[in-house]
């Protein structure tokens, strides 16, 4: 094929990809919005402080203005000079208000890394597509997917209370908590760091694909570390994760433990986790 | 700024201010795509001009769905041809270079092409670009159709210009490898 051909082809393409194309505004010229909405608190912080001190400042005239006789309050005799004195002060402390009032709160373009980069802009439009966790409680491994959600902020850490000791237990997972419950499942999504262990790191891409880290910690001891997973499986996708262990015998081999990725329809994979007295965790990861 | 829709509209009303809105909001981008294809600011310039004219012209026939990818088509369309009226540049300017990079997925085998073939070329094209993330979509698009070099590319996009070569490269490859999918004799 001639390159002029393919050259027209490119020529041809969809316009709305050209059009997404256009308006790359280069980044080192855009204002720094963190640094800009950082000094407009601090000076927001700042008039409000001063406002108040003013405030304050003028409460004890303002009280002095009053004076105990025969048992009752009354307005002393001088209170209108201290009326006088105060009234400039007061349209001082209107206008530093009213220039309060003039700062309007940013709400747009604010960056997470504070750092407008390439990478974290994919990443916060990944982020509105990113995986849900939710745990199926009262799961009846129906599939049903409308178990109550305990995580919608990928960032947020998840803790997952076992009940399975809970007062009348039938094992169910459902059960109501006891406080002497001690089976606490935390999990722990990061992201996906480049990765220095600490967390959150800023995201790290290839090929466009971001991963997230999970772990799973049983009583303060951690099973499952830095697990991956990758965004935008496919239902039904091993997920790599390991599902089942027990805390009386230690985790099993995290990697090779036969994969416990319980399947229970098209659109849902659970991973289960087995605790140490033998009830069952249920976590459903939606896509 | 004026929104496409309005600006539209002052073409069909024949009010000339449209081509001032123009300028003011699209001036700067079609500038800088006629100066990547002629290396020649009065060059530019000067298609510049011939584009409002043109954009004044043709709407009240045509009604563009997507004002920016029209106006960007004409600007490269007569950048394009100006440059190849004046026939004297030599090949290294961004343009061609650009296009040399492509080229480098393809040989010089000459089969009959026709421009059903083009456009469903293009078609695939716009389809794998859509399968690449937005970043990706955006760098290709930005060599390749806008002939943005390198360096201004990686300053775009705060990477550094090995980075953005590099990321292109995968492209090209995952391209090619696409399009001979595809059923097309690169």
């Amino acid at each position: 094929m001639k390159k002029d051909k393919f050259d027209t082809a490119i020529n041809g393409i969809n316009e709305d990809l050209i059009a997404e194309a256009a308006n790359i505004v280069p980044k080192r010229k855009r204002l720094n919005i963190t640094r800009y909405a950082s000094a407009v608190a601090a000076c927001a912080v700042f008039a409000v402080g001063a406002a108040l001190v003013k405030n304050h400042a003028m409460t004890v005239p303002e009280l002095s203005k009053y004076e105990e006789h025969n048992g009752s309050i009354v307005e002393s005799q001088d209170a209108n000079s201290y009326s006088d004195q105060f009234t400039s002060e007061t349209d001082n402390e209107e206008n530093v208000l009213n220039n309060v009032s003039d700062f309007q709160p940013i709400t747009e373009n604010v960056n997470i890394y504070g750092k407008e980069t390439a990478e974290a802009q994919q990443f916060n439009e990944d982020k509105a597509t990113s995986v849900d966790l939710t745990v199926n409680e009262n799961d009846n491994y129906n599939g049903c997917n409308s178990d109550t959600v305990i995580r919608e902020e990928p960032t947020s850490n998840v803790v997952i209370s076992d009940t399975a000791t809970g007062v009348n237990d039938n094992n169910s997972v459902a059960d109501v908590p006891d406080e002497t419950a001690t089976n606490v499942v935390t999990i722990e999504p990061t992201v996906n760091t480049n990765d220095n262990g600490n967390t959150p790191d800023t995201p790290v891409y290839d090929n466009g694909v971001c991963d997230k880290l999970w772990s799973v910690t049983l009583n303060g001891k951690t099973y499952i570390e830095n697990r991956t997973i990758v965004s935008g499986f496919t239902p039904n996708q091993y997920l790599g994760t390991i599902a089942e262990f027990d805390e009386a015998s230690g985790p099993y081999d995290t990697y090779n433990t036969a994969n416990e990725v319980y399947t229970t329809n098209e659109s849902e994979t659970v991973l289960l986790i087995k605790l140490s007295d033998g009830k069952t965790v249920a976590l459903s990861l939606l896509q | 700024m004026m929104n496409d829709a309005s600006i539209i509209q002052m073409f069909l009303d024949r009010n000339e201010d449209a081509i001032h809105e123009v300028d003011l909001k699209y001036g700067k981008l079609c500038l800088r795509l006629a100066n990547n294809i002629l290396m020649c600011k009065e060059d530019a310039e000067e298609v510049l001009v011939d584009t409002y004219l043109k954009i004044w012209n043709t709407i009240p026939e045509d009604r563009p769905d997507n004002l920016t990818a029209y106006i960007c088509k004409i600007v490269k369309r007569l950048s394009l041809d100006k440059r190849r009226y004046k026939n004297a540049q030599k090949r290294n300017d961004e343009a061609s270079v650009s296009i040399d990079e492509l080229a480098e997925i393809l040989s010089d085998q000459k089969n009959p092409e026709d421009d059903l073939i083009i456009r469903d070329l293009s078609d695939s094209i716009s389809n794998f670009l859509l399968k690449e993330n937005k970043t990706n979509r955006q760098l290709f698009i930005r060599r390749y159709w806008y002939y943005d070099p390198i360096e201004s590319i990686a300053e775009q996009f705060e990477m550094n210009p090995k980075t953005v070569t590099t990321i292109l490269f995968r492209i090209r490859k995952r391209l090619k490898k696409y399009l001979e999918k595809e059923g097309y004799d690169l």
